[in-house]
């Protein structure tokens, strides 16, 4: 191509040109004294997590169970992955940014904390008077800032970090913890029980609407630390909460451990709704370094007629292993899962949800958008189950895979199990690529290759990101494009 | 139990014995045995399929194995009712796993063709193909190559068209709980055109047998091979299947499965698409009840360019039945223009019957068109309410949905007589005739 033609490209073509040659934007460490603990997991360092965090006995007692069952377990191979050995005793369990007390204004937070926040396009002061959001910045494992209190206090709405919860709430968290998501359930989930360092926790009260979105954004920053988060949420009968969650990790040559616990309780006539953007580093184009996620988050809708949303735009992370999943006890209570899971290079996802549905009448949709591209492995695994005693259930599911590339892999992998004879399931798959019609369409009105293939994947993926929050929708849609640079010859 | 033992009794049981076989079975039996304690050993069964179809517990009985070859004698006239009266077949009758040629065969034998037992001389191509079966990932077909004594054997020559079906009716007759090894080898030439239709009869039905059935299917360039499969046994019959099938290049494979009758069944495809423009139909359909229970598991690899694959499964779950599907689509790298569609649809009609459905693709090439749809559900309630408002009862409106429902399974097939012949099965099945066979007993003697 001639200097002549790359002046006229329009201007869209220079952001994908300028993010193909350029590195991980995202990536960059910020020099932050942290408090660390020696490598290695041991129940001492259970122990001392527990004392540096100045828990009460019965979470330190919880933390050792966990530690205790986890020893008996052995990492998951079942998935449609490779994922290299992880020397456990190789990584370090808590690290804390140092701090002498607790920040009373933005002015007494570190500036070189918010410089990040900056630098990742979160200014903090900017976010608190525009949008109107609470964010509750996790920065490493422990809260850092917390906006917005007074007001959600006010409607007796708790949004807290973690630890300050088992502080001030212990009765809450000590009612909710586990509850959905017990130590026992899986090797990643008994490790977060033992270790997990911090997280942020949600109670909306009965009958409250919360007023805002509630948002955290969590940064992975020491070097060769884990980041254990716990996120629990609770709504209480009738009430709603929009909670967000967006991730974006520095680069880093080693590979990341990141194994998180996310659970929601969901009373009678209440209804959450949880939306995630994660864009952790994925690794280089050799796929060297990256992010490793593997995540538990499931939700209980307890309550009759209860409803829980889960939304999922998934770019980053080396591998990622995540089925946000709906356990539908009550009646007439609805599971909504809508994910878009993008992959180039050397990336590997396989992800999905699992539906039980126990309480009769309830209701399930899924929505599931995989895009691969580059020499990437793309998975949905996913579980339609329908207990004998839930009458007239009702699901409908859809995943649908766009390759980009002859090198990449797009598989489904969905379990159907229906024990009751008036549910009705319908589950439905297709893998295509994008049609020679369509990019010739769009070349003859003028539009480069690369900027239509970002135009069609868009489109592609429009029913999840219209799901998204109006914040997020904007930056997904921009990291979608950016994910996909490259890919395409 | 676990699979070490369940399946060791028999290796041990192979070991003590002393063989009977000889030739190319002999070596079959040998290899299986060497090849056996390592694939038993990392043998991983699908964290969910369902626990009563898991190789362990259907080989868990201790069934007796006719290794000193003794002839029990089945009443083949009075035990055969065949469901396709009509039908004008090279007929053969395997009572156990005993091969018996009938006259309809050998004197109606159509040139260009053999059709002979796997204990006869086999050419060393046909004794490969068998060697084939012995992969580490089935321990199943292992267990079936262990002890397989006899079998069927056909073989089309280069560029023939076999107009008439062959027949094979496995017989099932032991006054005690027996293992019954049954083994089937089909190779179409270039060119040539096969249609084989196997029918499972059970004459004791109280007793408890394993039926353990490997087909080896060899379809070369432009061969077309069909195989139906009726499974109408006892409630005490339960079934292993395995097919194998390897389609070459413009080669065409119609499978067609139907289980009308029978205890545990477990069938498993496996199919690769070898040669460019390779194209494959499997379909079938199951009518469980009481406790009988179905699992279909396909495995469909598509390893070459322009390859083209349908299939369509369709279960009705009535009373205790279970029902279990595993379909896979593998699209290797650079399988372009595949196009691959697979459809799974249940009906469950009892409130304590249950269906598990697992439909996967893993694909590995872009250029490719590829689907899979399943659905679980009932009857749809307005055909039934209008069916009712024009005066047909309830359960009368019911067999003649849930008929309506399996009838795009039957109608695929293009095997006339038999397409008519199942119409009428599913129908009689339907209406509540357990064993829909033995009541056209009279009609079929005629025909053979």
């Amino acid at each position: 191509m001639n200097s002549n033609q790359e002046q006229n490209k329009p201007e869209g073509c220079d952001i994908i040109n300028r993010a193909t040659s350029g590195e991980y934007k995202y990536g960059f460490t910020s020099e932050i004294d942290t408090d660390i603990i020696a490598a290695g997991l041991s129940e001492d360092t259970v122990r001392r997590i527990s004392e540096l965090k100045g828990e009460p006995e019965w979470l330190l007692e919880f933390r050792l169970k966990a530690y205790r069952y986890w020893c008996t377990l052995t990492p998951p191979e079942w998935a449609h992955l490779r994922i290299p050995p992880i020397d456990f005793q190789a990584i370090s369990y808590y690290a804390a940014p140092r701090r002498k007390k607790a920040p009373e204004s933005l002015d007494e937070v570190d500036p070189q904390l918010l410089d990040t926040f900056n630098r990742l396009g979160i200014p903090l002061h900017e976010q608190k008077a525009l949008s109107g959001m609470a964010v509750d910045a996790v920065m490493d494992s422990v809260s850092v800032k917390t906006t917005h209190r007074e007001r959600l206090a006010e409607m007796g709405i708790i949004f807290c970090s973690f630890s300050e919860a088992v502080k001030e709430y212990p009765e809450l968290v000590r009612k909710y913890l586990g509850k959905v998501v017990s130590y026992r359930d899986n090797f990643y989930a008994a490790l977060n029980s033992a270790v997990f360092s911090d997280g942020s926790f949600v109670y909306i009260p009965k009958g409250v609407r919360c007023p805002m979105e509630l948002s955290t954004y969590f940064r992975i920053n020491a070097a060769g630390t884990g980041q254990f988060e716990r996120t629990l949420i609770v709504a209480d009968d009738e009430s709603y909460v929009s909670y967000l969650e967006g991730c974006t990790a520095p680069m880093r040559d080693e590979n990341q451990l990141h194994a998180a616990i996310v659970e929601i309780i969901v009373e009678e006539r209440a209804e959450v709704k949880y939306s995630t953007v994660q864009n952790w580093y994925a690794g280089d184009a050799e796929g060297r370094g990256g992010v490793y996620n593997f995540v538990t988050k499931r939700g209980l809708c307890r309550g009759d007629y209860s409803k829980l949303s889960w939304t999922q735009v998934e770019t980053g992370s080396a591998i990622t292993w995540k089925y946000p999943s709906c356990i539908l006890a009550g009646e007439g209570s609805v599971g909504e899962f809508y994910s878009v899971a993008v992959t180039n290079n050397m990336q590997q996802a396989d992800t999905g949800t699992k539906m039980i549905h126990i309480g009769s009448r309830s209701r399930s949709t899924i929505v599931s958008k995989g895009i691969s591209a580059g020499r990437s492995e793309n998975s949905y695994r996913g579980l339609v189950k329908v207990a004998p005693g839930a009458a007239d259930v009702r699901n409908y599911t859809q995943c649908d895979s766009l390759l980009l590339g002859s090198h990449c892999g797009a598989h489904t992998f969905p379990e159907i199990d229906v024990a009751n004879n008036t549910a009705v399931v319908e589950h439905e798959a297709t893998t295509s690529k994008i049609s020679e019609e369509q990019i010739f369409y769009c070349n003859q009105r003028g539009i480069p290759t690369e900027e239509a293939v970002a135009l069609i994947v868009n489109g592609y993926a429009k029913e999840v990101m219209n799901k998204l929050p109006m914040e997020f929708a904007v930056e997904a849609q921009k990291l979608l494009e950016i994910t996909l640079e490259g890919s395409v010859g | 139990m676990k699979l070490t033992q369940a399946l060791g009794q028999y290796l041990e049981l192979y070991r003590a014995s002393k063989c009977s076989t000889t030739g190319a079975l002999a070596r079959l039996n040998r290899l299986a045995a060497d090849a056996m304690p390592a694939a038993i050993e990392n043998y991983k069964a699908n964290a969910t399929e369902p626990y009563e179809t898991r190789l362990a517990a259907m080989f868990a009985p201790d069934y007796g194995v006719n290794i000193n070859r003794v002839d029990i004698p089945a009443d083949i006239a009075a035990s055969f009712r065949c469901g396709v009266p009509q039908l004008n077949s090279l007929l053969v009758v395997v009572a156990n796993d005993i091969f018996h040629a009938t006259d309809s065969l050998s004197k109606n034998m159509p040139e260009g063709m053999q059709v002979k037992s796997l204990r006869d001389d086999l050419p060393e191509e046909a004794a490969a193909y068998l060697f084939e079966s012995i992969k580490p990932a089935y321990p199943e077909v292992l267990a079936n190559s262990l002890m397989a004594h006899d079998g069927v054997y056909i073989h089309v020559d280069r560029g023939i068209d076999i107009e008439k079906p062959v027949q094979i009716v496995n017989i099932f007759s032991s006054p005690v709980a027996m293992l019954t090894p049954r083994r089937v080898l089909i190779v179409a030439e270039e060119n040539s055109r096969v249609r084989v239709l196997l029918c499972d009869h059970t004459q004791n039905s109280d007793v408890q047998h394993l039926n353990s059935q490997v087909v080896q299917i060899v379809a070369k360039a432009g061969a077309q091979v069909e195989l139906y499969d009726i499974e109408e046994s006892g409630a005490a019959t339960n079934r292993v299947n395995t097919v194998f099938a390897d389609i070459h290049k413009d080669a065409r494979l119609v499978l067609n499965s139907n289980f009308l009758h029978g205890g545990v069944s477990r069938n498993e495809f496996i199919v690769n698409l070898e040669g460019d423009g390779a194209d494959a139909n499997l379909s079938g359909l199951g009518i469980c009840a009481d406790k009988q229970m179905l699992d279909t598991r396909v495995t469909l690899r598509h390893n070459c360019r322009h390859g083209n694959s349908r299939q369509i499964f369709k279960n009705a779950l009535y009373d205790e039945a279970r029902g279990f599907f595993g379909g896979k689509i593998i699209v290797e790298e650079g399988a372009e223009h595949t196009d691959a569609a697979q459809t799974n649809r249940n009906i469950i009609v009892s409130e304590k019957a249950r269906m598990q459905t697992s439909p996967q693709l893993e694909i590995y090439c872009d250029e490719v068109k590829c689907s899979h749809g399943a659905t679980t559900g009932q009857l749809d309630e307005r055909a039934m309410f209008y069916m009712q408002t024009r005066g047909i009862p309830a359960d009368e409106a019911r067999r003649m949905l849930t008929q309506a429902f399996m009838a795009d399974v039957v109608d695929n097939i293009s095997f006339e007589v038999l397409r008519q012949r199942l119409h009428i099965l599913v129908e009689k099945r339907l209406s509540g005739a357990a064993g829909s066979c033995e009541t056209c007993a009279t009609s079929c003697r005629g025909a053979n």
